[in-house]
């Protein structure tokens, strides 16, 4: 597999000078203020892979992909996409960007607003035409296409902003918080095209912070924090395989299964008649499960669960921040 | 070239369809029937007034344009955020650039160009509607001597064909890009041109200022050097006569004097030298108006540098 996408030790720090007032005897001064978004991020991405970019607000995520999309400059580090440094306008032409919460030019129709942006591109002709028209009807807004985008609703917005994404063709598309702002039935749709993206031999680069969306599909992620990089891998290996936990829900139990599922239950939900135990011990369930076959109640499903990307994501970052506060105890001492 | 053609363009669209041009540009049609009223009030030579009026109107509302129109223009783009998905297609940050200075330029052709037509068609209709023509037109006169009132819709003929040769003409005054033109409408497409190299001036600073300011700095510091620039020569001549009067040396100077001095002497200095784009005299002495090779010259230097400085800005800045 060829590397596509590689970062060596990106680093953004935003410096703003802020007029600093104080009233006491008047003093007014210039302070810098300084605030590290993105520290030293070491990735690779390679062809034909979906990357997840995860991470709360605030990670740096929309940094990384500003820095990739040349449209802000990085600190330190240098970046490459396709063997090529970022903002060159031959990367530019393969590649397709959607920016998180985009703004278009709301004067302009659907189809005004893509032909000129497939101007920008050097297209031209009968060719350009079909090719918007084509994507209009694939994000789902053949409708729209002579209404101005003033018009068009968030999720109408979205999807034309994928439609740009895509005018050339591209060999990557980076798509930042590409689910944002979407009902389920839209991040559907969206989960839908990033994969029939993948299958067109294409890469996709995409941030997220809902995680749900990008377990599903992404082949690796990474995990930002604070501007720092806490985990790369393929979900597989950073999830810990073992199921963790069994869910047993049942009804109308004996007196005897009860308690016994009681006690040993980590959770215990009772709803009317109806029981909903978790347990952390395959034993546990194991015996519940026989009582309701010999006869002591109605069993109503048995869910085994493993550990989510949401759970390994509040681990991971409650564990950084455990040992931030920590440090920041020690250091007081 | 196609790709900062294709900004441009777009840049155009964007500024015809914002309700402030239109505000201004019915203003500029109100100060121009204007001017017709005043030059009545005058009593020796009222061409000059009208004339005056006229050209002084349409190089103010053009600057205004230039003002509120144009500092939107990018800034928006940066503040909306539009510029992301711009800027990551395959074109350079100074053909952006660039293309809405075309752009923005090519809006204030358009509307110096109708602004001028309108302009040339009340010079026109004044021509038509003077008692002595309007007379001719509607009274014949008889065997006897007497004169016969032709009838209202002979009037009325005369008012429509007069209103309509008159729009035609002014259109005649600006398709022959200045050719064509009556004794009254003589020299004004050419003053129109001055106006448009003042303007390629002015635009420039607009798009600096925009490049890196907030609208409501960038309005105010392009309004700045538009009146520096036309009163450079005479702050220019302030300076000197200051220098006179304190004899040769900022020593004997009070501290008042010596202030305005370095300021005058500043801003005449730094700001563009609009007045020689200026031949509203000639244009009310019904003197030949020349654009002059250094007048031309200057405009597109100055403009040029100025779009430079903006290039070297932008391509520097991390877009918010």
């Amino acid at each position: 597999m060829s590397t596509v996408i590689s970062m060596q030790g990106l680093s953004k720090v935003y410096v703003q000078d802020v007029l600093g007032f104080e009233h006491g005897r008047l003093k007014i001064r210039l302070k810098n203020r300084r605030r590290v978004a993105l520290q030293n991020l070491t990735l690779d991405v390679a062809k034909g892979e979906i990357f997840g970019l995860l991470g709360p607000n605030g990670a740096g995520k929309t940094t990384t992909l500003k820095i990739l999309m040349g449209l802000h400059f990085a600190t330190a580090g240098t970046a490459t996409i396709m063997g090529r440094p970022v903002g060159d306008n031959a990367v530019k032409e393969r590649i397709g960007y959607l920016p998180e919460n985009p703004h278009f030019y709301d004067y302009l129709t659907g189809v005004e607003f893509l032909t000129f942006y497939a101007q920008l591109y050097g297209m031209s002709g009968a060719g350009r035409k079909r090719r918007i028209e084509e994507l209009m009807s694939t994000v789902g807004l053949g409708h729209a296409l002579d209404l101005p985008l003033r018009g068009y609703s968030k999720g109408m917005i979205q999807r034309i902003g994928l439609a740009q994404s895509l005018l050339n063709d591209p060999e990557i598309v980076f798509l930042d918080e590409p689910q944002s702002g979407l009902d389920p039935f839209g991040r559907k749709e969206v989960r839908d095209l990033i994969l029939s993206l993948k299958e067109q031999g294409k890469t996709v680069f995409f941030s997220s912070h809902i995680l749900s969306d990008a377990e599903q599909i992404c082949d690796r992620v990474a995990i930002l924090h604070k501007g720092e990089c806490i985990a790369v891998g393929p979900l597989t290996d950073l999830l810990s395989a073992k199921t963790k936990e069994y869910e047993v829900a049942f009804s109308d139990p004996a007196e005897a299964l009860l308690d016994d599922a009681r006690r040993r239950a980590a959770r215990f939900v009772q709803r009317k008649n109806e029981y909903l135990a978790v347990f952390t011990q395959e034993a546990d369930a194991r015996d519940i499960l026989k009582g309701l076959a010999d006869g002591k109640g109605h069993l109503m499903g048995f869910t085994p669960r493993k550990e989510t990307l949401e759970e390994y994501f509040i681990r991971e970052i409650e564990g950084k921040r455990a040992l931030e506060s920590g440090n920041g105890r020690n250091a007081q001492l | 070239m196609t790709k900062t053609l294709a900004i441009a363009l777009n840049t155009f669209k964007e500024a015809v369809r914002n309700r402030v041009l239109y505000v201004l540009l019915f203003f500029s049609v109100l100060i121009l029937f204007g001017a017709w009223l005043a030059s009545t009030l005058s009593i020796e030579r009222p061409e000059r007034i009208v004339r005056d009026l006229g050209v002084a109107a349409i190089n103010i509302i053009s600057g205004l344009i230039a003002v509120f129109v144009g500092i939107g223009l990018v800034y928006n783009d940066l503040d909306k955020k539009t510029i992301y998905t711009v800027v990551s297609k395959p074109i350079s940050r100074w053909q952006f650039l660039v293309g809405k200075y075309i752009g923005l330029l090519g809006t204030i052709l358009v509307n110096v160009l109708i602004m001028t037509w309108v302009f040339c068609t009340v010079l026109h209709l004044r021509d038509a509607f003077t008692d002595e023509a309007t007379n001719q037109a509607i009274y014949r006169q008889l065997e006897s001597g007497a004169y016969e009132y032709k009838g209202a819709l002979a009037h009325l003929g005369y008012v429509a064909t007069s209103i309509i040769g008159a729009v035609l003409k002014g259109a005649a005054n600006i398709l022959s890009l200045g050719f064509y033109s009556t004794p009254i409408t003589e020299g004004l497409f050419l003053a129109s041109v001055l106006t448009m190299l003042e303007m390629m001036v002015i635009v420039s600073f607009a798009v600096l200022f925009s490049s890196f300011s907030t609208p409501t700095l960038s309005a105010f510091l392009t309004a700045f050097v538009w009146v520096i620039g036309k009163g450079n020569q005479e702050l220019y001549l302030l300076a000197q006569s200051l220098m006179k009067k304190a004899g040769g040396t900022t020593e004997t100077m009070d501290a008042s004097q010596e202030l305005i001095y370095h300021f005058a002497k500043f801003s005449a200095h730094i700001a563009p030298n609009l007045e020689l784009f200026n031949q509203r005299p000639q244009i009310a002495d019904f003197a030949p108006v020349v654009v002059s090779p250094m007048a031309l010259a200057y405009g597109i230097v100055y403009s040029a540098g100025i779009i430079a400085i903006s290039v070297l800005i932008f391509e520097r800045r991390n877009f918010k």
